[in-house]
């Protein structure tokens, strides 16, 4: 039926044409548009694969493969810059969310325990460098 | 013989590419080629134009995901070329071998005292190539090669009303168009 009503819409639409040009004029237009030259195209598939071959990409990024094989490396890298930068902000923030309730009191007197002669050091320096005045006050005093 | 979709999986999986492209172009170049013809009348420009439409078929058959058939895909790509080629002429504002073709036609006809037949064949021509080019391509596709108005608009970029209406404000143009002349 819906078939039917398709054919009918193009018998219809052809017949508006033909209403002002015969059908035998639409027919010939037609036939001098088809005009070819002779065995045209029992050549033109040949005459075709020449001029692809000729037009042929030489570059390896030119072709399909290429083009893909760029992109893939493209994305590639793009992917393990983003995975390198997001390991190093997953790092910071474990550190920057760690607590002092976090750490062992074993652990801080281990570190307390092997940084004790910095400390010793630090005051070590401090004492063997008095404060000026304070030194000349002192000998005046005894003086 | 292989279907155009049968054809298209060979070719996409590499089988054989040249010889299943050979017959894909086989099964549709006739067509291709009368659609141009008709839009440009003149050979070498319909060749060179069919040559250009195989070539990007060929660099983009890979990618046809076969969404539309083949053939409408096809017709695409050799309505935006022709209109390329159209517009490129105008543009070098070239004079067109088929306006010289008509006034041959015409002095032949009125010399030998040609029959009516003759001269409606020249209205006819004429007519038709006073149409906008799309209006052109719509008229031809649906009178001549008798496609339904969905291939129609897919082919053209269009709706199915615009391609309706193309198609019949082309009729009205060549009506007309008679009425003038």
């Amino acid at each position: 039926m819906e078939q039917k009503n398709i054919d009918k819409a193009l018998e219809d639409d052809k017949l508006l044409v033909e209403q002002l040009f015969s059908k035998e004029a639409l027919a010939n237009y037609d036939r001098t548009a088809s005009d070819v030259p002779s065995s045209y195209f029992e050549a033109f598939p040949e005459k075709l694969q020449q001029r692809i071959a000729n037009n042929k990409p030489k570059l390896f990024f030119l072709t399909p493969i290429g083009k893909m094989a760029i992109a893939a490396a493209f994305i590639m890298i793009v992917a393990s810059t983003f995975i390198f930068l997001n390991s190093n902000v997953d790092k910071n923030l474990a550190l920057s969310s760690l607590t002092i309730q976090d750490i062992s009191i074993d652990e801080i007197e281990a570190y307390v325990d092997a940084n004790e002669w910095m400390a010793d050091i630090d005051w070590q320096s401090e004492a063997y460098e008095p404060d000026a005045e304070v030194e000349q006050f002192y000998k005046d005093s005894i003086n | 013989m292989q279907s155009d979709q049968e054809l298209i999986l060979q070719f996409q999986k590499s089988i054989q590419r040249e010889q299943t492209f050979t017959q894909l172009v086989k099964k549709h170049q006739a067509k291709v080629y009368h659609q141009i013809k008709r839009m440009v009348n003149d050979h070498d420009d319909a060749d060179d134009i069919a040559q250009m439409v195989w070539i990007k078929i060929w660099n983009k058959l890979d990618g046809f995901k076969m969404e539309s058939e083949f053939s409408t895909w096809l017709f695409r790509i050799a309505y935006n070329e022709t209109l390329n080629f159209i517009a490129k002429q105008k543009r070098q504002g070239s004079n067109t071998s088929s306006s010289t073709d008509i006034l041959d036609y015409e002095n032949t006809a009125s010399h030998t005292d040609a029959p009516k037949s003759s001269e409606i064949q020249i209205k006819l021509d004429q007519g038709i190539k006073q149409l906008p080019e799309k209006q052109q391509f719509v008229f031809m596709l649906r009178y001549f090669e008798e496609y339904n108005y969905e291939k129609i608009a897919s082919i053209t970029g269009t709706t199915v009303g615009g391609a309706k209406a193309n198609y019949h404000q082309a009729i009205k143009k060549l009506e007309e168009f008679l009425k003038k002349s």
